[in-house]
């Protein structure tokens, strides 16, 4: 047990919060609560985690071109310290019978993790790596799939998740899955609905933007679209509320606001996700201590928790330029203001 | 002659060592007993003793003095019911007291009887005396005719000063008093900033007299008036209010319960029984497992949505403009609609019309009234007999006071703008006028040099930037009443309010943040009082309401957005009825008709009724009350969190409608001499149906189920003693509370999510205050207030671990990561106990220029490490449990001045 530290007050604790937490930042400063002594409490058993998504990938002209990708990304929480799980069993069986199952890798921050530089204040996942793919739709659009996860000791991890229906871009004119926008104008993504979806995720991975952005990771941007009805996103002014608050960016907010610029490029992807996804993403209530925790829902039960998502997607490449002759890239479609 | 007769009672009283164990205050009471003769008293009895009494051809009256003198026991009577001239023989030397006043009394009408410790000489049963039927009644005006409230009246009866009635005037300066004996009285009124008046009243049989009273002007304060006008408050609303529960704190009370910085009149609350609050940092409270948002707060009747500054830190109430807080926590009458928990009412003061400034400055903020009224010109021009108003401002300056210490100005700061009109006409009407405009703003431009970031951090693109957070309330309201003969008044009201909030990123055009929430009525009253056993009131009204929360640009939608617009039409009607001395019925019904535009309209049916039956002579009560309540509004606060803002929804297609049924029951009364002692005992249990939780697992598709409808209850216990008087005043309540929630358990991830119960957040099953204030040598003014409470519920952790996201554009797991938890049972586990004695010292000087007032408020003399919130850090070999304590030893001090 440590030493009373009663006169540490809540300052010093939260300075370097994250921004989501400054409501409480300000009130806390203004009357300084105090951090409480150390107790010590009973340790906690082993916390197994099991994040796992399948994913189906159409071609966004040709949507019987599917293939099928999933990963588990198998944890076990020793003392709050993520800990590998070899051994671990993983696979879907769907409501047709057929069984996709996992195979654990063996360089799972090669295999499984994006190999970008991690940001500050993040860390590479140190769980147990599980892959499966196929070169073909392997559970249909609306299918009821079962997760089981089976732990070397034994235990037991179940989810279950429904896939969402298939979706396609539509009004795009794509070449090899690439088109093009004119510098500095913007577009609208339009697709069709995916049913039993629960949203769309829409993520957007820039390059090309000079000295707009000259970190070393590239500029990667995320937004959900809640509900399957939300069929539409400006492009790329859709993507910015990540920026926002970032007065470093402020520049590149503008550029992009008002379109992607002249030799940037992007990789777009929209998945329409079930609700299991859905769910995890928007992470669910915060806890009730200062420390930004959240009370993410699960959806993977037994002797353990996690989450279970299912999504399917499509990806295509713009590229900003002015046409380049008659057989350059088709434009994605008609700039759009708004 | 008159005179004469009455200083021959006082001395004939005086000889009967007077004054009696009778409770002064119930004349009807003896009124109504009837005396007995030939009566064969109990040895050990008062009528046993011995009498030794040997006259010879004495005055009655004489004769029953000498009685009491020789047989040492109290005899109490009337001089004026003794037939004049009656003289009388007796050589009773060894007969007992029954046996020597049968004789005494052979030749008249009255007998006897033994009361406690005296025996009391009465009219006998059959004698043809008019029974005790006469009504005073009667209301209080100053010399410019404004009806004067909380006066104490006081009515004495010549014949016998012991036995004195005391009441107070209502809001517009009516008294009554019923079931007088015919007979001569001394009628004393008296209010603070007044002289007394004293008059004669002569009552005959059967007579219904009305009396104008008119006090004079006078400068002079005195404590003892004060306390005296708080305790004739609740003395009448003792006698006149049927079920309704009210606490009361008037601006001096308040003034002396120590708080942070500056008094503030919700903050107090928490004082009061059944009242719990969840953190020292936050300004709402509960009532009785009522849940912050079924507080209805009004200034002058007009609703105060969100009343709060500093995301609930303090209210927006200013100390030195309030003249009292009520809080009515439970047993509303028919006329109570809009919330289903408690009615809090805070009451400006308007001055007293004479020019005048208050000023004060505290460590939040400073802060400036002024009074005055209008010139006897522009009164006459209007038609006013007199009129009076006040404008009070207020302003946080740690914004400008830390400029030169800090990197940054401070990112916060309010402000607010108080202002009060009140009128009377020369017809006596009542028009009154309240306005309020209050702003909080966070203004996070230069707050990352506040946290500890160097300027290599903030280039280096740190989180804060330009965004400027406001919100705060606007609300006006006026009202018109003309009063009626006999007590009763017709009043008409409207009021506009609404809080409004937006979170803008100046930079950042297309992402916004805002809520709105705006509420219009209009509504009239009219009340009667046929006879002062029965009275009624009715009445209406209509309220536009209106919200809109939008979220836009992408942001994550933590609130539920959209908009409702809804027109609620209330009617009411209500009789109370006073069948006899010892009943008080309060009956009434109530329609609520809740028309949304997005939605199905909801009529609900609301009876209350409430029963009172008082005890002894009247200064004991047992009461029981019953009602349904309903409310159209939630706010969407986390009452998990310590600090958590408001945002409002209408019930409608996204939240359901709150009705809540209450039943109470309990004995209240008081004690010693002159009522110096209140004592109240209730108990209730109360059943909640439409409560709104956040959804944080909704389904997008669902318009209707952002927010979750779920039942709650709570039952418990509030204790309540009271001293108004004396050197040192105060109250120690003690609540006892068990409530409980069931919602659906979305957040478990399981389809259909189960239902679970759980203690709410404010389930504080033991809640002791004292609250004492005295004065101090060197005139310095000294309050005390300690709190005890057992522990609230909270959710522990089990686990925490990290949760990644799997991107879809390359399907990889992206490595920035989230903390996670895994809660055990819901509020399933409670913080320990928690104590906090705080002081508060103020000394005033009288100047020749005014008045000023330095204060020093400490909270948490003891330093007490009470818990805020508990994390849990299993990361080390032994785990350990830490946290953040509430409010720390805090010294504050202020100053006030008045000229």
């Amino acid at each position: 047990m440590r030493a009373n530290k009663s006169l540490r007050c809540a300052r010093s604790r939260l300075a370097g919060s994250s921004q989501r937490r400054w409501p409480a930042l300000s009130a806390l400063i203004l009357l300084g609560g105090c951090e409480l002594a150390d107790v010590a409490v009973e340790p906690i058993p082993d916390l197994f985690v099991a994040g796992v998504t399948l994913v189906a990938t159409v071609d966004p002209l040709e949507s019987s071109r599917v293939n099928t990708h999933a990963t588990a990304l198998v944890t076990r929480f020793h003392r709050q310290q993520e800990q590998e799980v070899p051994g671990a069993h993983v696979r879907v069986l769907g409501e047709s019978g057929r069984v996709l199952q996992f195979d654990e890798v063996s360089d799972p921050l090669v295999t499984c993790v994006t190999p970008f530089p991690v940001r500050k204040g993040t860390r590479p996942p140190a769980g147990s790596c599980h892959v499966a793919f196929a070169r073909e739709a392997y559970f249909a659009p609306g299918e009821r799939v079962m997760l089981t996860v089976t732990l070397p000791g034994g235990g037991v991890l179940t989810g279950e998740s429904r896939m969402p229906g298939s979706f396609a871009p539509s009004d795009i004119s794509l070449e090899d899955g690439r088109c093009r926008l004119d510098p500095d104008s913007g577009y609208r993504f339009d697709w069709t609905r995916s049913e039993g979806s629960w949203g769309y995720l829409a993520e957007a991975r820039f390059a090309g933007l000079g000295e707009l952005w000259s970190r070393e990771s590239p500029l990667y941007l995320e937004v959900t679209l809640r509900g399957a009805d939300k069929t539409a996103l400006a492009f790329p002014r859709g993507f910015l509320f990540e920026l926002a608050g970032d007065l470093d960016s402020l520049d590149l907010y503008r550029a992009l606001h008002e379109g992607l610029p002249e030799g940037a490029s992007a990789e777009v992807a929209v998945g329409a996700v079930d609700r299991n996804w859905a769910n995890w993403i928007r992470f669910g209530a915060p806890n009730s201590t200062s420390a930004g925790e959240v009370i993410s829902v699960p959806s993977v039960f037994g002797d353990g928790t996690g989450w279970f998502g299912t999504a399917v997607r499509w990806r295509l490449s713009v590229e900003s330029r002015h046409a380049n002759g008659d057989d350059d890239l088709p434009l994605c479609g008609p700039a759009v203001a708004d | 002659m008159r005179a004469a007769r009455w200083c021959r009672a006082l001395a004939l009283m005086i000889a009967t060592h007077a004054p009696t164990a009778l409770a002064a205050q119930d004349t009807q009471v003896l009124a109504a007993l009837r005396g007995e003769t030939g009566v064969n008293p109990d040895p050990g009895t008062l009528l046993a003793t011995i009498s030794r009494l040997s006259i010879d051809r004495a005055p009655l009256g004489e004769a029953l003095v000498r009685l009491a003198e020789r047989s040492n026991v109290q005899i109490a009577f009337s001089p004026s019911l003794l037939p004049a001239d009656l003289r009388v023989d007796c050589d009773c030397a060894a007969l007992n007291l029954a046996r020597t006043l049968d004789l005494l009394l052979a030749d008249t009408d009255l007998g006897y009887v033994e009361l406690g410790s005296q025996v009391v000489v009465v009219p006998r049963s059959g004698s043809n005396l008019a029974p005790p039927d006469g009504l005073l009644r009667g209301r209080v005006r100053s010399e410019v005719a404004i009806p004067i409230e909380d006066a104490t009246v006081r009515l004495t009866p010549a014949v016998d000063t012991t036995r004195q009635q005391i009441t107070g005037t209502d809001r517009l300066g009516y008294f009554a008093f019923h079931d007088l004996a015919a007979g001569d009285y001394i009628l004393s009124v008296a209010h603070i900033g007044y002289a007394p008046d004293h008059q004669a009243v002569d009552l005959a049989p059967g007579s219904d007299l009305n009396v104008e009273v008119t006090l004079a002007e006078q400068a002079v304060e005195l404590a003892g008036l004060l306390a005296e006008g708080r305790r004739s408050r609740q003395r009448e609303r003792f006698e006149r209010a049927g079920g309704i529960t009210v606490q009361e704190l008037n601006r001096r009370q308040l003034k002396s319960i120590p708080g942070v910085a500056e008094p503030d009149p919700m903050k107090s609350m928490e004082v009061l029984p059944g009242v719990t609050r969840v953190s020292d940092f936050t300004t709402a409270f509960n009532v009785r497992g009522g849940s912050a948002d079924q507080n209805l707060v009004l200034l002058d009747g007009v609703p105060i949505l969100n009343p709060f500054h500093a995301l609930g830190l303090f209210s927006v109430f200013n100390g030195d403009v309030v003249q009292r807080a009520e809080l009515h926590s439970g047993g509303f009458p028919a006329e109570y609609g809009g919330r289903t928990s408690s009615l809090l009412l805070v009451k400006s003061d308007f001055g007293d019309g004479q020019l005048g400034v208050d000023a004060g400055v505290s460590l939040i903020a400073s802060r400036a009234a002024v009074k005055g009224g209008l010139s006897n010109g522009v009164k006459e021009r209007l038609g006013l007999a007199s009129a009076r108003w006040r404008v009070s401002g207020r302003r946080s300056y740690l914004d400008v006071l830390t400029r030169p210490f800090l990197d940054a100005p401070f990112p916060y700061r309010l402000n607010d703008l108080q202002t009060g009109f009140e009128a009377w006409t020369e017809k006596g009407d009542r028009i009154s006028i309240t306005g309020y405009s209050g702003r909080d703003i966070i203004d996070l431009e230069h707050a990352a040099m506040l946290g500890g970031y160097d300027n290599d951090d903030i280039q280096g693109g740190q989180p804060f930037s330009d965004i400027e957070w406001r919100w705060g309330n606007d609300a006006v309201g006026a009202s018109w009443t003309r009063p009626l003969a006999g007590g009763g008044a017709v009043d008409l009201h409207g009021s506009f309010s609404r809080f409004t909030g937006a979170l803008q990123f100046d930079e950042f055009g297309d992402i916004y943040v805002s809520t709105r929430i705006s509420q219009s009525s209009l509504g009239g009253d009219l009340e009667q009082r046929p006879t002062p056993r029965l009275g009624w009131k009715s009445g209406w009204l209509v309220t536009r309401a209106a919200h809109q929360n939008v979220i836009e640009g992408g942001i994550p939608e933590a609130y539920p957005s959209g908009r409702e617009v809804g027109v609620e039409s209330a009617v009411y009607s209500q009789v109370r009825w006073n069948p006899n001395l010892r009943w008080l019925l309060e009956a009434g019904l109530r329609l609520d008709h809740w028309r949304p535009r997005d939605a199905r309209a909801t009529t609900v049916v609301s009876p209350r009724v409430a029963l009172k039956r008082f005890l002894g002579h009247g200064a004991w009560a047992v009461r029981v009350a019953a009602g349904r309540y309903s409310q159209f509004i939630h706010s969407v606060r986390d009452e998990r969190l310590p600090i958590s803002p408001d945002w409002w929804v209408l019930s409608g297609s996204t939240a359901p409608v709150v009705v809540s049924e209450q039943f109470q029951g309990g004995v209240e009364g008081f004690v010693g001499r002159d009522d110096a002692w209140f004592v109240s005992l209730e108990g209730y249990y109360r059943r909640f149906e439409g409560l709104a939780a956040q959804d944080w697992a909704d389904d997008p598709h669902d318009p209707t189920d952002d927010l979750m409808s779920g039942n709650g209850r709570s039952y418990g216990a509030d204790l309540m003693i009271r001293k108004d008087l004396g050197e040192t005043t105060g109250w120690l309540s003690v609540s006892l509370l068990k409530a409980d929630r069931t919602f659906r358990d979305t957040g478990s991830g399981l389809d259909p999510a189960p239902l679970i119960e759980y203690a709410p957040a404010f389930d504080r099953r033991l809640d002791i205050d004292l609250v004492a204030r005295r004065h101090l040598p060197w005139d310095i003014e000294a309050g005390l207030r300690w709190n005890f409470g057992t522990g609230l519920p909270y959710t522990r952790t089990l686990g925490v671990f990290a949760i990644y996201r799997t991107r879809m554009l390359d399907l990889l797991i992206d490595p920035t990561y989230a903390q996670s938890v895994v809660p055990g049972p819901r509020n399933g586990e409670r913080y320990p106990v928690q104590h906090r004695l705080d002081m508060t010292f103020r000394r005033t000087w009288e100047k020749g220029w005014g008045r000023i007032t330095p204060y020093l408020n400490v909270v948490n003399v003891y330093n007490r490490k009470n818990v805020l919130f508990y994390s849990f850090n299993y990361r080390p070999e032994i785990p350990v449990r830490n946290g953040v304590s509430m409010l720390p030893l805090l010294p504050t001090i202020g100053v006030e001045v008045s000229f």
